[in-house]
């Protein structure tokens, strides 16, 4: 930025006002100029602002049968068409898509907690706590996640729809925990650490205010990726019959309800995996841009 | 190296027994078997009956018995039996033998492909090439199991069969063909001779020619080849099943049975070498520039050695070391079985084990089928590291 030209010359210690660029605004201006990432963000944005306000004005709430238009592909009344009970798809993929944001999100905001939380305790700490932690990650690890859903929704039937998501971020975090407890492990020698402990700052404080802003990167991008991931996982249990189940609707429901009925009515089965593979494929690339922004090693403009 | 797998072995063990415990106490809470629901259902159900079935089920003691029963048995071989009283052990290794078919050819084409275009893709960083791939990974990555499964069933099979029973090919693909690979020659060729100082005109025909003539060859070998209902002559069924890992009955000789497999082996593995391939050309992109941006590539260059050599000796090699581990663990965790492809294309591998046992709320069946899942999770851990540790020689283990 220079100073405009003005008829009076400003008198300025410095040559030139060049401010210096922090960190966040140069990571905030490479992912700017992201151009997928941009489009993936704002394509994103509009799915979630559409599918969270446009019900109020439709007609065709999920539950709502049009009982004089039954298993009718799309038209202009009902967009997406209608299933076999004369319910409106797309009122029904909207809210799926509700739904299916909300359990990415909750799980993601769980695994993202419950990894940095734990890989940093035992990345920092090291000796005892670190392996008390690690041996938990490994066993974690070893039980499947599905065998877990599964006991909660066969053995307690009629669980809210906000267990999945619970559940998901109580077990999924193993991965962030590692590379979060890999990182501290790094961090933790260098000398800035050692200044900060030099100067009796706690624990505490160099963990949260001096190690995780430098490891903020990675965490923010595997947040962002964990809920694409979510929203994978939600349709794999789902299709299983373990997922959100009806009156309540997801779309990974929708698919496996479309699945059966493919060939003779398609519509059933594109629009909801239209909206979770757009979705999801939004996700990513947002996540590739944020990777880009965040690498101290990328130094190219242009995406 | 020895002690190390030693003491990882050790490690191991506690931690597969605290697993069987929490599994344990999982199972337990999964509620009543069905078979015990639907006799309990029945209105001329005897008291005996039920007890007899609770015995069957191993469901009759306390829950400290009940588990020092099942774990002395699981450690011993003894598995027990089902809900349809089959022995589980030998049905579940027939299942997996189903599962690590599937899961062999596939991992094996992903990690192929993956490693090809991560390469490609790393080496050509920012080409066409480069953004086309990256797309198509993370579309892969975005595509739910079910949907991709369902999808190649549908258009891959059901809607291909007829088509390939009678290929015939219209007026509009083969002018199609030929424009593409008229455009694919001259595209090619001008990005050969990007960087060229002369670049005379008679090269471009050329790469066109040469791209129009490939296009009208496909035509060619297609019209003579394909075009006279060869399939239907030989094949009344449809080529390309889509449910189950064999024709059932199938007898025939050894290359007979292959082709059946091959068949049979076609959409799922294409279902799953797309899923895979999306996560291990990324993999290998993002090593493959870490390691040529290495100090030991730049100082493989500055000796001399030609661009190909340090590409393949130097970079490549390294760049697989971390991608061999991703794989292994992958493979450990897949081998619960590939359920939503299994399920949709009617395979009977691990995946249909793991939901006809929750069907049946069977508590052995599904205990056995997470304790194999646990062990092969540690194995492949186990498996992972000793590679690592071998392929990288900065890695010591101590």
């Amino acid at each position: 930025m220079t100073e405009p030209t003005t008829s009076v010359p400003v008198v300025d210690e410095r040559e030139f006002s060049v401010a210096a660029r922090s960190q966040w605004k140069t990571i905030v201006r490479r992912f700017l100029r992201h151009r997928p990432a941009m489009i993936s963000l704002f394509v994103l944005t509009s799915i979630t602002l559409f599918v969270f306000i446009f019900p109020y004005f439709w007609e065709w709430p999920f539950t709502k049968r049009d009982k004089l238009s039954l298993s009718k592909s799309p038209s202009w009344a009902h967009p997406f068409g209608t299933d076999g009970l004369g319910k409106d798809v797309m009122g029904r993929v909207m809210r799926g898509t509700q739904r299916s944001l909300e359990i990415a999100i909750i799980a993601s905001f769980l695994i993202t907690t419950i990894g940095v939380f734990l890989g940093a305790i035992a990345g920092y700490f090291r000796g005892w706590i670190d392996a008390i932690i690690m041996r938990f990650t490994d066993l974690v690890l070893t039980i499947p996640l599905l065998i877990i859903v599964a006991v909660v929704s066969v053995g307690y039937p009629g669980s809210p729809w906000y267990t999945i998501p619970v559940i998901l971020g109580i077990f999924a975090w193993t991965g962030l925990a590692r590379i979060v407890r890999a990182e501290f492990m790094s961090l933790r020698e260098k000398e800035f650490v050692e200044a900060a402990r030099a100067v009796g700052a706690r624990d505490r404080r160099i963990i949260f205010r001096h190690i995780l802003p430098n490891i903020a990167g990675p965490i923010i991008v595997a947040a962002t990726l964990s809920i694409a991931g979510t929203m994978i996982t939600e349709t794999a249990l789902s299709f299983l019959g373990l997922g959100v189940l009806p009156p309540d609707v997801s779309l990974g429901q929708l698919i496996q309800e479309s699945l059966t009925a493919f060939k003779t009515r398609p519509w059933l089965f594109w629009f909801p995996s239209a909206a979770i593979v757009l979705i999801c494929l939004c996700v990513n690339f947002i996540g590739d841009g944020l990777r880009d922004a965040f690498d101290p090693k990328q130094n190219r403009i242009k995406a | 190296m020895f002690r190390f797998i030693l003491r990882r072995i050790l490690v191991a063990i506690p931690l597969l027994f605290a697993s069987s415990i929490v599994t344990f106490l999982l199972v337990t809470n999964i509620g009543t078997p069905k078979k015990i629901e639907d006799a309990i259902a029945r209105p001329n159900h005897s008291q005996t009956q039920i007890s007899q079935l609770r015995i069957q089920f191993g469901i009759d003691k306390q829950p400290v018995a009940r588990y020092v029963d099942w774990f002395t048995g699981f450690v011993k071989g003894d598995w027990g039996q089902n809900a349809t009283k089959a022995e589980i052990r030998p049905l579940m290794w027939q299942r997996i033998q189903v599962t690590l078919r599937l899961l062999i050819a596939a991992s094996i084409m992903s990690v192929i492909l993956g490693v090809l275009v991560g390469i490609i893709g790393a080496i050509r960083q920012y080409t066409a090439f480069d953004y086309f791939m990256t797309f198509f990974a993370f579309l892969f990555f975005s595509i739910p199991a079910a949907v991709l499964a369902g999808f190649l069933k549908e258009w891959g099979a059901i809607k291909m069969n007829p088509w390939l029973r009678n290929p015939s090919m219209s007026t509009t693909i083969m002018i199609t063909i030929a424009a593409f690979g008229l455009v694919a020659g001259y595209l090619i060729m001008r990005n050969r001779l990007k960087y060229e100082r002369v670049r005379p005109r008679s090269k471009y025909i050329t790469g066109a020619v040469a791209g129009l003539g490939i296009g009208l060859g496909v035509i060619v070998v297609f019209k003579l080849g394909w075009d006279g209902n060869v399939y239907r002559v030989r094949n009344p069924k449809p080529l390309i099943p889509t449910v189950g890992q064999t024709t059932p009955g199938f007898e025939g000789d050894f290359l007979a049975r292959m082709q059946d497999y091959f068949w049979h082996m076609l959409l799922p593995s294409t279902a799953l070498i797309l899923i895979g391939f999306a996560g291990y050309s990324r993999y290998m992109r993002a090593s493959m520039l870490d390691v040529m941006s290495s100090d030991y590539v730049r100082t493989a260059r500055a000796k001399g050695i030609s661009e190909k050599r340090v590409t393949v000796l130097h970079g490549v090699r390294n760049a697989l070391i971390p991608l061999i581990t991703i794989v292994a663990l992958d493979f450990g965790a897949l081998l619960s079985g590939a359920i939503i492809t299994e399920t949709i294309f009617g395979w009977s591998g691990m995946g249909r084990f793991f939901s006809e046992s929750l069907a049946e709320k069977d508590p052995r069946s599904l205990l056995a089928f997470v304790m194999v899942t646990a062990v092969s999770v540690v194995l492949f851990n186990l498996i992972a590291d000793i590679i690592y540790a071998q392929l990288d020689p900065r890695i010591r283990i101590d």
